[in-house]
C-alpha cells in the first residue's frame, strides 16, 4: 500500500467516530510519520506494513477514547434543528393543515418526511458513547404508550360505531362493553367533546414521545429512531381519526377509512423495523477487524433446540388448533416467544464467551429483506384472500375500485369452477407457509450466529404463522360476509400485535445479548 | 497476553519513555517497538493521544522537515508523573508476588 492509499483508508475508518478537527490532527500526525519513516530510508511500503491496516489503526484509536464521552461534536446542533423542523413539519402537516383524509397523499408525506430526517441525522450522526440503561425504559415504555393508546382508541370507536348502529351485539360482562354501555345513552355533545379531548390528549402525549424521541437519537442510541417514526405513524393515525369523525357519512365509508388510517398507522411500525438494522448499522459503523469466528459444538445444539421450539409453535399454530380461540393463541404468542427468546439469551450468553465481529454489510441487507418479504407474505395473503372472498361470494358483482382490486379479481376470475379455488387459497397457504418457516430458520441460525436483531425476524414470523393459521380457520368457519370481514380485520390487528412486539422487544434483546461483549 | 493487563504495562512503559526528555512521536513508536515487537506502532500512537487528553502527557510542538506538517513531542506532565508512580507501584507489587510464588 502506498502512502496516500494508506491516509486515504485512515480517513475513511475515522469519518463515522471523530470529529473533522480530530481526524486532521490524527491524519496529519501520521503524514508526519511517514516523512520520519522515509528519512529513515524506508519505502511507503515499509512504513504502511509498520504502522498496520487503516482499519486497526482507526479501532485502536475508538478503543482509547474516553469512556463517558456522551456529548455529541458541535457540528450536529445545525442538523439537530433542521431535523427537529422537519419533524416538527411532518406533525404538524398531519394533525392540522391538511383537511380531508387523503391515503396516497399522506402517506407519500410521512414516509417522504422521515426519509429526508433520516438523511440530514444520520449525516450528523457520529458513533456516540452510550451510558446508563434508563433508555431500555424509556424506548418499552414509549412504544408500548403509543402502541395501546392507539388500538384503545381503535377499539372504542368502533365497537361504539357498531353498538350504535346496530351492526354488532354488546359482548356481555367485557370491560370494553361496560365504557360503551355508558356512552351509548350520553348524549351528542357530550361524546362529541369526550371524543376531541380524547383525540388531543393522544396527540399531545404522541407529540412529548417524539420530542423525547428525537432528543434521544441524538443523544444516545439508534433506536430511538424507530420510535420517532412509529410515533408519527400515532400522530397521523389520530389525525385521520378526527377528519374520520367529522366527516362521517355512512357506516360503511367509517368502517373502510378506519381500518385504512390503522393500516398506515401499522405500516409506519412496519417501516421503523425495515429501518432499524440500517439505522443501527450505520450509525455504528466501527472499523471492523476480520475475527476467524468458528460456531462451536455446543452452539450447534442450541441453534438445533431452538429451532425445534420455534417448529414446535409453528405446528402448534398450523395443525393444533382446530378453531379459533384468541385467549389461548395470545397466550402461546406472547407467553411461549418471549419465553423461548429468553432462554436462547441465557444459552447464548454462557457458551459465546464473544460475539464474533462479523462483515455487517450482509446482516444490513438479509434484515430488511427478511422483514419485507414476511410483510409481504402477512399482506398478500391478508389482502388477497379478504378480497377475493369477498369477489367471490357477492351476488351483485363487485366493482373494482384501485389496481389492487383489479388484479384479485381479475385471478379470481380465471378459476371456473369452486374446486380449483379452492386448491389455488390451499396452494397459496402452503406456499406462504413454507417460504416463512425458511425465513424462521434464516432467522434463528443469524441470531446464534450473529447480531440479536435477527431475534426480532423470528417475533415477526411467527405472527405471519398465526395470521395464516387464523386466515385458514376463518376461511373454513365462513358463515357471512359481514362476520368474515369483522373477523379478519380482527385477525389482523393481532398480526401487527406481533410487529409492535418485536419493535418493544429489540431494545431488550439488543442490551442483554450485548453483555457478552467484553 | 490479556487486553486490559498488556494495555497498563504498555501504558506505563510510554510514561516511562517521555519521563525525562520530551519525544517525537515517532521516535516513541520505534522506540516502544523494539521491546514489543509484536505491538502494533499504531496502539503506542493511540495511547499517546489517550495519555495526552486523560493529562498525562503534554504536547508541544516542533518543526518538522521542511515543507512537511509540524512534530508533537510528548512529554509527561506533573499528572502523568503520579500515575506513573502509582503504576510502577502497583507492578512492583505484583512482580513481588509472582516472584515468592516461584515463577
Amino acid at each position: 500500500m502506498e502512502k496516500r492509499d494508506f491516509l486515504k483508508k485512515l480517513h475513511k475508518s475515522l469519518r463515522r467516530t471523530f470529529t473533522k478537527q480530530e481526524i486532521r490532527d490524527i491524519l496529519t500526525d501520521y503524514e508526519s510519520f511517514f516523512i520520519s519513516g522515509a528519512n529513515d530510508g524506508k519505502s511507503e511500503n515499509e512504513i504502511c506494513t509498520e504502522l498496520g491496516d487503516p482499519d486497526a489503526v482507526a479501532l485502536e484509536l475508538v478503543k482509547e477514547l474516553p469512556r463517558n464521552n456522551t456529548v455529541s461534536p458541535p457540528i450536529n446542533i445545525f442538523i439537530k434543528i433542521i431535523a427537529a423542523l422537519l419533524t416538527l413539519f411532518g406533525f404538524s402537516y398531519s394533525l392540522l393543515i391538511y383537511p380531508g383524509f387523503n391515503l396516497v397523499r399522506d402517506s407519500l408525506v410521512l414516509f417522504c418526511v422521515f426519509a429526508a430526517v433520516l438523511f440530514l441525522a444520520l449525516i450528523g450522526k457520529r458513533n456516540i458513547h452510550k451510558s446508563g440503561k434508563a433508555y431500555v425504559l424509556i424506548l418499552s415504555f414509549g412504544n408500548v404508550l403509543l402502541f395501546g393508546i392507539v388500538i384503545l382508541i381503535d377499539t372504542f370507536i368502533k365497537e361504539l360505531i357498531y353498538v350504535t348502529a346496530n351492526i354488532l351485539p354488546l359482548k356481555p360482562n367485557s370491560i370494553m362493553s361496560k365504557i360503551i354501555d355508558f356512552f351509548k345513552f350520553a348524549d351528542i355533545e357530550f361524546l362529541t367533546n369526550f371524543m376531541s379531548a380524547i383525540v388531543y390528549i393522544s396527540a399531545a402525549i404522541f407529540f412529548l414521545i417524539s420530542v423525547t424521541a428525537v432528543l434521544g437519537f441524538y443523544r444516545s442510541t439508534p433506536f430511538y429512531f424507530a420510535m420517532l417514526i412509529h410515533a408519527a405513524g400515532a400522530l397521523n393515525y389520530i389525525g385521520s381519526v378526527y377528519n374520520i369523525l367529522n366527516d362521517m357519512q355512512t357506516i360503511e365509508h367509517f368502517i373502510n377509512d378506519m381500518n385504512s388510517a390503522l393500516k398506515i398507522y401499522f405500516a409506519s411500525i412496519a417501516l421503523a423495523l425495515i429501518f432499524m438494522p440500517i439505522i443501527h448499522i450505520q450509525s455504528e459503523k466501527l472499523p471492523q477487524v476480520n475475527r476467524p469466528s468458528p460456531l462451536p459444538l455446543k452452539n450447534i445444539f442450541i441453534g438445533i433446540l431452538s429451532a425445534a421450539l420455534t417448529f414446535g409453535v409453528f405446528f402448534y399454530f398450523y395443525i393444533v388448533f382446530a378453531w379459533y380461540n384468541p385467549i389461548r393463541e395470545n397466550i402461546v404468542l406472547f407467553g411461549v416467544i418471549p419465553v423461548i427468546l429468553i432462554l436462547a439469551l441465557v444459552w447464548k450468553r454462557k457458551s459465546i464467551p464473544q460475539i464474533p465481529l462479523k462483515p455487517i454489510k450482509i446482516h444490513k441487507f438479509i434484515l430488511p429483506i427478511g422483514y419485507i418479504l414476511l410483510f409481504l407474505i402477512g399482506a398478500i395473503m391478508y389482502v388477497f384472500i379478504k378480497k377475493s372472498l369477498n369477489y367471490a361470494l357477492s351476488s351483485p358483482p363487485l366493482i373494482p375500485n384501485n389496481i389492487i382490486d383489479t388484479i384479485v379479481f381479475n385471478i379470481t376470475d380465471r378459476f371456473k369452477d369452486i374446486e380449483a379455488y379452492l386448491n389455488f387459497l390451499g396452494n397459496l397457504v402452503d406456499a406462504s407457509t413454507i417460504i416463512t418457516i425458511v425465513i424462521t430458520v434464516a432467522a434463528v441460525y443469524g441470531f446464534y450466529r450473529s447480531t440479536p436483531l435477527y431475534s426480532i425476524m423470528i417475533i415477526q414470523a411467527v405472527g405471519v404463522i398465526n395470521l395464516i393459521g387464523r386466515i385458514c380457520d376463518i376461511v373454513g368457519d365462513m358463515a357471512d360476509m359481514t362476520k368474515f370481514n369483522l373477523a379478519m380485520d380482527d385477525i389482523l390487528k393481532f398480526y401487527f400485535i406481533s410487529i409492535a412486539l418485536t419493535i418493544i422487544f429489540i431494545p431488550i434483546t439488543y442490551i442483554l445479548s450485548r453483555k457478552v461483549k467484553k | 497476553m490479556d487486553a486490559q493487563f498488556k494495555k497498563g504495562i504498555l501504558e506505563m512503559c510510554v510514561l516511562h519513555t517521555i519521563r525525562d526528555n520530551a519525544m517525537y512521536g515517532y521516535d516513541v513508536m520505534k522506540y516502544m517497538k523494539r521491546y514489543f515487537p509484536e505491538v502494533n506502532e499504531s496502539t503506542f500512537y493511540a495511547i499517546l493521544r489517550r495519555l495526552h487528553a486523560d493529562g498525562n502527557a503534554e504536547i508541544t510542538s516542533g518543526d518538522g522537515e521542511s515543507g512537511g506538517p509540524t512534530r508533537k513531542y510528548y512529554k509527561i506532565t506533573d499528572a502523568g508523573r503520579e500515575t506513573l508512580r502509582l503504576s510502577i507501584e502497583s507492578w512492583k507489587r505484583i512482580n513481588g508476588i509472582v516472584t515468592d510464588f516461584g515463577i
